[in-house]
C-alpha cells in the first residue's frame, strides 16, 4: 500500500520539477495519505477502497504545486544575476574537508610506505582504505551540493552512486596492488577487477539513464533563450545546409593536409593546420551570423 | 426548515479555522482535517488540497511554522506550529468574525 501511495502521488507530480520544497510537499502528501488510509481501514474499509476515498478527496492539489514551481521559478530568475555563487552548507563544508584531510593521509602514509619499503605494492596498499571511502565521499557529497546550476540530488540516489564509484575505486585499487605484488598477468588481473567494476558500471549506467533534469528553473531558462536564439538563426534551411556544407569541406580538408604534413615532416608542423581549421570555423560562424542578422 | 452547511461562506475562514486549530496544539495534516471534520460533526467535507493551500498561504505569511517529526513508520509527519503573529492573526480574525456576524444577523433580523 505504501508503494502504491508513493506512486499516485508522484504521478500527480509527473512533469514538474523536482525543486526540494516540491519534494517535501510530497512527503507531507504522501504521509496524510497514509495516516488517513490506515485510519479508514481501522475502521473496516477494504484497503482499495480506502485508498479511493482518500485521493478523492484530496481534491486538485496540482494548483498548488503549480505555485510551489512558479513561485521558484521567478524568484530564481530574478536571483539570476545576484546569487551565481556556489551555497556550501555546513555539513558539506564539514564533509569535505573530512574527505579531503583522509585522503591526504592517505596519501602521506602511502608515500612514507613506499619509500621505506620500496616497493610500490605496499604504497599502494596502504593507500587503498583511504582512496575507496574518500572517493565515495566526493562523489556523495559532490550530488547532494546545491550550486549556482543544480538543485541537489536525493540523498538515497547519491549513495547509490556514491556506492557504486566505491567499489569500482575498491577494483582498481586492488587489482592494481595485485599487478605489483607478484607480477600476475593482465587476465588475472582483470579477473580481479571486473567482479568489482562491472556490477557497479551497470548499476551507475542505469543510473545516469533514468537520471532527472535537476537544473534550476533560471538555468532551463537561459537554455530555452540560447536554443530559441539558435533556433531563429538557422531558420533557413537553405543557409543551414549551405553552412553545414562548407564546414565539412574545411575538416575533410584540415584532417587530410594534417595527414600530409605529419607524414612530410611532423606532427608540430601538423597540429597547425588544425588550430587553422579552427579559426575557418569561428569565421564561418561569424559570416552566418552576420547574414542572418540583415 | 434544517440549514445546511454554506461550504463557500467556510472556506472564507479556512485559515482561521486552521490557526484555530493550532492555538491548542503543533498539528500535522491529517490530523487538523480530522479534528475538522469531528467539530462540524462530520457535515463539512473540506478538500485536502483547500488546506494545503492555506497551509502554504499561512506559511508565507510566518503565522505558522511547519517541521518535520521524527516518525518512522508511514513516512516522517510535517507539523505546524502557530507563531506569535498567528496568534494575533487569529484573535484578530476572531473579533472581526464575531463583529461582522453581529452585522449579519441585524441585516438578517427581518424576515
Amino acid at each position: 500500500m505504501n508503494i502504491t501511495i508513493k506512486k499516485y502521488v508522484d504521478d500527480l507530480f509527473h512533469g514538474y520539477e523536482e525543486t526540494p520544497e516540491l519534494r517535501d510537499f510530497k512527503e507531507e502528501i504522501t504521509s496524510n495519505l497514509h495516516a488517513r488510509i490506515s485510519n479508514l481501514e481501522e475502521k473496516g474499509m477494504q484497503s482499495n477502497d480506502a485508498f479511493t476515498k482518500a485521493v478523492a478527496e484530496l481534491g486538485d492539489i496540482t494548483t498548488i504545486a503549480d505555485e510551489i514551481s512558479k513561485q521558484k521559478r521567478n524568484e530564481l530568475i530574478g536571483e539570476m544575476y545576484i546569487q551565481q555563487g556556489n551555497k556550501v552548507g555546513v555539513k558539506h563544508a564539514i564533509g569535505y574537508t573530512v574527505a579531503g584531510s583522509v585522503l591526504l593521509f592517505g596519501l602521506i602514509t602511502s608515500l612514507i610506505t613506499y619509500f621505506s619499503t620500496n616497493n610500490i605494492f605496499y604504497g599502494i596498499s596502504a593507500l587503498l582504505p583511504f582512496v575507496v571511502p574518500t572517493g565515495a565521499a566526493f562523489v556523495f557529497l559532490g550530488l547532494t551540493q546545491e550550486t549556482a546550476r543544480n538543485y541537489p540530488m536525493s540523498w538515497i540516489r547519491a549513495l547509490i552512486y556514491a556506492l557504486a564509484v566505491g567499489s569500482i575505486l575498491f577494483g582498481i585499487t586492488i587489482s592494481t596492488s595485485q599487478y605489483y605484488l607478484d607480477g600476475n598477468t593482465w587476465v588475472e588481473i582483470l579477473g580481479i577487477l571486473i567482479p568489482f567494476a562491472i556490477p557497479a558500471l551497470a548499476i551507475l549506467a542505469f543510473l545516469l539513464l533514468t537520471e532527472k533534469k535537476r537544473y534550476k528553473p533560471w538555468v532551463v531558462e537561459e537554455q530555452r533563450i540560447i536554443m530559441e536564439d539558435y533556433y531563429q538563426r538557422y531558420s533557413d534551411p537553405e543557409l543551414t545546409a549551405k553552412r553545414g556544407l562548407l564546414s565539412g569541406a574545411l575538416w575533410v580538408g584540415a584532417l587530410g593536409l594534417f595527414g600530409l604534413i605529419w607524414l612530410l615532416t611532423s606532427v608540430i608542423y601538423a597540429l597547425f593546420v588544425i588550430i587553422l581549421a579552427v579559426v575557418c570555423e569561428m569565421l564561418i560562424e561569424y559570416k552566418m551570423h552576420k547574414k542572418s542578422k540583415v | 426548515m434544517k440549514g445546511k452547511v454554506s461550504a463557500d461562506l467556510l472556506r472564507g475562514h479556512t485559515d482561521t479555522i486552521v490557526l484555530g486549530i493550532l492555538m491548542k496544539s503543533d498539528s500535522y495534516g491529517y490530523e487538523i482535517y480530522n479534528t475538522i471534520l469531528e467539530k462540524t460533526g462530520g457535515l463539512y467535507q473540506l478538500k485536502e488540497a483547500t488546506l494545503y493551500s492555506s497551509y502554504k498561504r499561512l506559511e508565507k505569511e510566518e503565522c505558522i511554522i511547519g517541521y518535520w517529526g521524527d516518525e518512522t513508520q508511514g513516512g516522517r509527519r510535517k507539523y505546524y506550529r502557530i507563531t506569535d503573529k498567528g496568534k494575533n492573526r487569529y484573535r484578530q480574525n476572531k473579533v472581526d468574525w464575531e463583529f461582522t456576524q453581529q452585522i449579519l444577523n441585524q441585516l438578517l433580523e427581518e424576515e
